[in-house]
């Protein structure tokens, strides 16, 4: 058994089998042959013919003592008379065959016709002998066919069962859980092969041993521990007998039979793994020389595949474990594996480099803190074998270079609860390089932000000046030009009457008193502009009707000049600035009312709600505005060519747009030149 | 109203525009006024005059005061003269060039009693001086109004 530990491969060196019958010191069962006849003469004749055949040759002149001992032995062949006054030779088969139906029949006959041969093979008889016995050499033939036809019968009902548990042991793995049910099933089959009620089994599992006893006695201790010490001794682990878990399996309840004290047949079988005896069979029987030589060569032959299946697996298993072997050697991450007493089982080659630099108390803090984990509550829900884990992060100077570790712990639970802790290192100094350029960008990126917003506030700032200074500037301009208004006044009246003027001073007193005309409309244009700039009035709820009627109020007199019509349906209230509303609506009016050469001139102001915005709408019946200048007539100081002698400041619609988008809302306008325009302007919901 | 009684009222003007007082001086004088106009530069001159001892026989019939001056505005000469019992009957009125609704309205609390904006029209200074009670006006008879 020894010699299988130093073969290198098992399937090109197969371990030795001891197939060889004869050296496992059995003492085999010859073929039983009964014969049963109530003339004592025949008898002693027929077991005289077949003497020396090598047959367990037993004669029987009671037909029911024959039976009985049919059922306990089952013999290969029965020699039966056919004509017995207790129990006629037909009939004997017939309940033979019920307690033992593998045996062989042959009938012995006086009076031969074909009426009774016919007959007696509907029994199921094999073959038969006349008497008298024509020859010993018939005889000797009659019984050597019978016997060969039993035992091919058998050998090929046996070899279905082997061929089928054979198919079924290479579906099943010799590995881990299964590994039990691999080889009690092929105990099962061998004690079948061999008929033997009784099997001891050992099965190694790691270090320790898994002993099981099968059988259809009730067994004695001593019994029990004479089969197993035998199955132990033969592993070569007798040592390890103590250790062993016995399983007493009964397989029949109604024990009949007295307890054995000792099993005088026994046969010892074999499955090897790669490293010697992986089960140990021992087949018992009380009697002696109770197993037949084909059944205990086929229970060997059966042994070997079952050893072939075995063995495949274990090296499947071998060539799993040799690349997860090579994959760890060849991993960036650093592990080392640690068992239950902190010896170390496995390191891989960069877990060696980074041992050499990582201090050891480093590490002794996280196997503790691993360990201080108490599993039973770490390890639920977790993945079977994983239970928890610790992570740290190790920082080491080697040669001027700071390097940073990630360490992290396992404690893995094997299935036989012990505890192995994986320790992993990965190099993460390259990922904090990284990092810290990252927050370097970062903070470059911020002072970059930041700058920037500085820009823009300070870009407000200079637009609020230029605000400020459009609004003083327009403000201030405006007296010295009234002053020049005044004074060409009082020149005009100084010089006298305009009639006597010279032409050129007429002509330059209209040019400055024009001038100044254009320079005031311009400065009050732009006083309007950044008055709508500059203010910030609160926002509220405001009743639009209201509003609108206060606004028409101012235009009641141009109104009722023109014959005008003003229309307002329901407005809802909205939250705005209401100052600012006020100065939308006067514009639209104005200018509604303005570009309106109709007879009857007609406003209507409406507005419709949807989804909360509200859109409002000043309709008129005027001159209209052509498309291309929709989008025009919103710029500041933007007018349409107009023939008609319409005053305006340019302005009204730039402050109507800027006072709505102000409010978040946009303003167009749709119109038909000669029908009318409709200036439509969307306010948003907004909260108060 | 025994207008004989009276005697013919000086005209102060609380004025820093140089223009302004310039065309003040011409609407006077184009409506043939020829009572004296008390011209002071700003709000502080204003006071000075007014709480002089010396100017008491000299007092202003009404005191047209501009509302944006430096220092001492339009509206502090309104105050000191409304404070000051030998002061306020003369009555004031307020010159500005803004429309401001809050200007008028402090012009009123402070018992202005007329406000007007500067407008190219200065003929509107002479309604208002004219209208004002208790003022007796020197008007050259001869000369007819013009504008």
């Amino acid at each position: 058994m020894r010699d299988a530990r130093t073969t290198t491969d098992p399937l090109l060196n197969p371990t030795p089998m001891r197939e060889d019958v004869d050296a496992l010191g059995v003492s085999f069962r010859s073929a039983r042959v009964f014969i049963v006849d109530d003339e004592a003469a025949v008898l002693d004749l027929l077991s005289g013919y077949i003497e020396g055949e090598g047959y367990d040759v037993r004669t029987f002149t009671d037909p029911l003592q024959a039976l009985s001992a049919i059922a306990k032995y089952r013999p290969e062949v029965v020699l039966a008379d056919l004509q017995m006054p207790v129990l006629p030779g037909l009939e004997l088969m017939t309940r033979a065959a019920a307690v033992s139906p593998d045996s062989c029949f042959i009938i012995i006959t006086a009076f031969t016709t074909v009426d009774t041969l016919i007959e007696a093979i509907r029994f199921g008889v094999h073959d038969y002998l006349t008497k008298p016995f024509s020859s010993p050499d018939a005889v000797r033939l009659v019984v050597r066919n019978a016997h060969k036809k039993r035992s091919l019968e058998t050998l090929n009902r046996m070899q279905a069962t082997v061929t089928g548990t054979i198919l079924k042991l290479s579906e099943v793995s010799c590995l881990g859980d299964t590994r039990d049910a691999f080889f009690s099933l092929a105990g099962r089959v061998l004690s079948r092969i061999l008929e033997a009620p009784t099997v001891a089994s050992v099965y190694r599992s790691g270090k320790d041993y898994s002993c099981h006893v099968s059988t259809e006695y009730l067994l004695s201790n001593a019994a029990t521990d004479q089969l197993l010490a035998m199955a132990m001794n033969s592993m070569g682990a007798a040592g390890a007998f103590a250790r062993c878990n016995v399983a007493q399996e009964l397989s029949r309840e109604d024990i009949t039979a007295p307890t054995v004290h000792e099993f005088k047949s026994l046969v010892p079988v074999a499955v090897m793994g790669l490293e010697g005896v992986e089960a140990q069979y021992v087949v018992a029987h009380p009697e002696a020389g109770a197993f037949r030589r084909d059944a205990v060569k086929m229970a060997l032959s059966f042994a070997r595949s079952v050893t072939l299946i075995a063995q495949r697996h274990f090296m499947g298993a071998t060539h799993e474990h040799q690349m997860i072997v090579d994959l760890l050697h060849h991993l960036r991450d650093g592990v080392v594996v640690v068992d239950k007493d902190y010896a170390v089982r496995f390191v891989n080659p960069q877990a060696r480099k980074i041992l050499g630099v990582i201090p050891e108390a480093e590490l002794s803090v996280c196997l503790d803190a691993v360990d201080s984990i108490d599993p039973s509550l770490a390890g639920r829900g977790a993945p079977s074998g994983f239970s928890h884990s610790v992570q740290k992060q190790v920082a080491v100077r080697v040669e001027g270079h700071e390097l940073f570790f990630d360490v992290q712990v396992y404690a893995i639970q094997t299935p036989t609860k012990v505890a192995y802790r994986v320790i992993i290192f990965r190099d993460v100094t390259h990922l904090r390089r990284e990092r810290s350029r990252i927050e370097a960008l970062n903070v470059e990126l911020k002072n970059l932000n930041r700058e920037l917003t500085d820009r823009a506030s300070r870009l407000e700032a200079v637009n609020k000046e230029l605000d400020s200074f459009a609004y003083i500037a327009s403000h201030d301009l405006q007296e010295p030009f009234r002053h020049i208004e005044i004074f060409v006044q009082f020149l005009e009246r100084d010089l006298g009457l305009r009639q006597s003027l010279p032409d050129d001073i007429l002509y330059l007193l209209q040019q400055i008193s024009k001038n100044v005309d254009v320079a005031k409309r311009l400065l009050s244009d732009l006083r309007t502009l950044s008055r709508v700039t500059r203010m910030r009035n609160p926002y509220r709820r405001t009743s639009m009707v209201d509003l609108v009627e206060e606004v028409l109020q101012r235009f009641s007199d141009t109104v009722q000049q023109k014959g005008a019509r003003v229309v307002v349906e329901e407005l809802p209230e909205v939250v705005c600035d209401a100052i600012k509303m006020k100065e939308v609506f006067h514009n639209l009016v104005s200018n509604a009312l303005k570009y309106n050469e109709s007879e009857s001139p007609r406003i209507a102001i409406s507005a419709t709600q949807d989804k909360g915005e509200v859109t409002f709408c000043v309709e008129d019946n005027g001159i209209g505005i052509e498309p291309e200048y929709f989008e025009y007539v919103f710029q500041a100081c933007r007018r349409i060519p107009h023939k008609g002698e319409v005053q305006g400041s340019g302005l009204g619609l730039a402050i109507v747009r800027k006072i709505i988008e102000e409010h978040g809302g946009r303003v167009w306008v749709e119109s038909e030149v000669g029908k009318g325009s409709r200036f439509l302007f969307m306010l948003p919901n907004r909260p108060e | 109203m025994d207008i004989g009684k009276l005697r013919p009222a000086h005209i102060m003007l609380v004025e820093d525009s140089e223009g302004d007082i310039y065309i003040f001086k011409r609407a006077i004088k184009d409506a043939k006024i020829l009572n004296d106009v008390i011209v002071c530069r700003d709000g502080k001159e204003a006071l000075a005059y007014l709480f002089d001892e010396k100017n008491r026989d000299k007092m202003p019939g009404i005191i047209f005061a501009d509302i944006n001056m430096p220092m001492v505005s339009g509206f502090e000469v309104l105050k000191r003269v409304k404070g000051d019992p030998r002061l306020a009957a003369i009555p004031v009125v307020m010159l500005t060039i803004s429309q401001e609704e809050e200007d008028i309205i402090r012009s009123y609390d402070y018992g202005a009693v007329s406000f007007i904006t500067k407008t190219v029209r200065p003929e509107n200074l002479l309604d208002i001086v004219s209208a004002s009670p208790g003022l007796q006006f020197i008007v050259c008879e001869d000369s007819s109004r013009q504008g």
